[in-house]
């Protein structure tokens, strides 16, 4: 109950902040979804019950601060928390290369959703070349700090762990079950 | 009977097909905030109110106190800008009661006023997404603001509600692909639809080739479309191609609203 709530204050927080302050015009609208690595975390990291209903909260509270089709987000975390397990224990994604391409996919993956979801064939595809760039740049971008925000997440897990940890063994002591 | 493999392989195509399917009925039949939508929101948007309150401060200390080297310049620029308007306001004021003039002659109601009511809202937030243009105000249904209702600010056409809570509001900017306003221009009077394109402008489309549209010509709304009243200011052409072949020319549009520094709006409620 408590790595759920916490998750979950992490997640709104991430919510409000790259609803506010990443799409002031300083940042150019190239931050990429920060919360696509905190999904790829919790579903690595976190029990099943636990990722998927963040990963589905998540979805339901972004979807209400976006403009696109209701469900679209949900529908871009609920893939990512679907695949991400696999595609990691496939090409055993470990080192800061391998997560950064993961990451890098999943912001790809998610580009491409909205893309299908905004296009109109019939109007042409003109208007593409203004978004090209941004995509681009949230692409490099999530390459380039995916794997340290996946770390930073990492070291905040094992320092949350490790008093339970503790307190657990000092209960098996107590009971004289620890060696 | 069947591989591991192949099975998840088939949950994998048939979850894609229910995605795809609730995707469709969602964007058809979905409309404005539920009421559990609304509590969400009313939860987390005063976050979202205070974290942009915050960074706004910031960014006026940052400019009222730190940022005095360029002031002088400014204001000098400022006074040219304020003689300008003045000679404009004086050429207005004779126009205006010219206008008085006709319509008393044409025995026109000259008290009904534009818009009943303007409600002013700040933003709040901002779409997430790069892909969608909506932004999130601090007023709802209680301040009497509901879905369809139009968005302007000083210098034109904002957007319009698509959803409202109960304290905030989603606004749909014209600058959204999904976005359309029945405008004219203002010289020629000439009529076409504005619709969102891409981040910094709109297009102007369904302008017959014989139309006369010039760069610089500004685009208003006609009112036709029942949402905007009619003569609210949208944006200015900034460019015309003419294709050997078709009906129409194409108009791209760059609006008067600056999207990227937009802080206060008013909502028509009226």
């Amino acid at each position: 109950m408590k790595v759920f709530c916490l998750y979950s204050v992490i997640g709104l927080a991430t919510i409000v902040g790259q609803t506010t302050l990443l799409r002031m015009p300083v940042f150019q609208g190239v931050f990429y979804d920060l919360l696509i690595p905190l999904v790829v975390f919790m579903r690595l990291h976190l029990t099943f019950t636990e990722a998927s209903l963040l990963t589905l909260i998540l979805g339901f509270v972004m979807d209400l601060f976006s403009g696109g089709v209701f469900g679209l987000y949900m529908t871009v975390y609920v893939w990512i928390f679907l695949l991400v397990q696999g595609v990691s224990d496939y090409f055993n994604v470990r080192g800061t290369a391998c997560r950064s391409a993961l990451i890098a996919f999943c912001v790809v993956g998610q580009n491409l959703i909205f893309l299908t979801s905004t296009a109109h064939p019939w109007k042409g595809w003109h208007w593409l070349s203004a978004q090209i760039w941004p995509a681009l740049g949230q692409i490099i971008l999530a390459a380039v700090t995916g794997p340290a925000v996946l770390s930073l997440l990492e070291t905040m897990h094992r320092s949350l762990k490790a008093p339970e940890a503790i307190s657990s063994r000092g209960k098996g002591s107590m009971l004289g079950n620890d060696e | 009977m069947f591989s591991k493999r192949l099975l998840t392989t088939f949950c994998l195509i048939l979850f894609a097909a229910v995605n795809i399917i609730l995707l469709s009925i969602s964007a058809k039949h979905r409309q404005g905030y539920s009421s559990c939508d609304r509590v969400v929101m009313a939860g987390i948007a005063p976050f979202q109110e205070g974290v942009t309150q915050a960074a706004r401060f910031c960014e006026h200390v940052w400019r009222h106190y730190f940022s005095l080297v360029s002031a002088r310049q400014e204001a000098d620029h400022l006074k040219e800008t304020l003689a300008r308007i003045r000679l404009e306001q004086s050429q207005h004021l004779e126009s205006e009661i010219a206008c008085q003039r006709f319509r008393k002659l044409l025995m026109l109601d000259t008290e009904t006023p534009l818009f009943q009511r303007l409600l002013p809202a700040q933003i709040v937030g901002l779409d997430p997404s790069i892909w969608f243009r909506t932004v999130i105000i601090n007023k709802g249904v209680y301040d009497g603001v509901s879905e369809g209702m139009p968005v302007i600010a000083p210098e034109g056409i904002v957007g319009q509600i698509v959803a409202a809570s109960y304290r905030y509001s989603k606004v749909l900017l014209v600058t959204d692909r999904s976005s359309a306003i029945d405008g004219l221009v203002q010289r020629t009077r000439t009529r076409g639809i504005v619709e969102g394109e891409a981040k910094a402008y709109c297009h102007f489309k369904y302008v017959v080739r014989k139309a006369e549209i010039s760069i610089g010509d500004t685009v208003v709304s006609s009112g036709l479309d029942g949402v905007f009243p009619k003569g609210l200011r949208v944006g200015s052409v900034m460019g015309i191609s003419k294709s050997p072949s078709g009906i129409f020319q194409e108009v791209s549009i760059r609006p008067f609203v600056d999207f990227e520094r937009l802080e206060e709006v008013l909502v028509i409620v009226e």
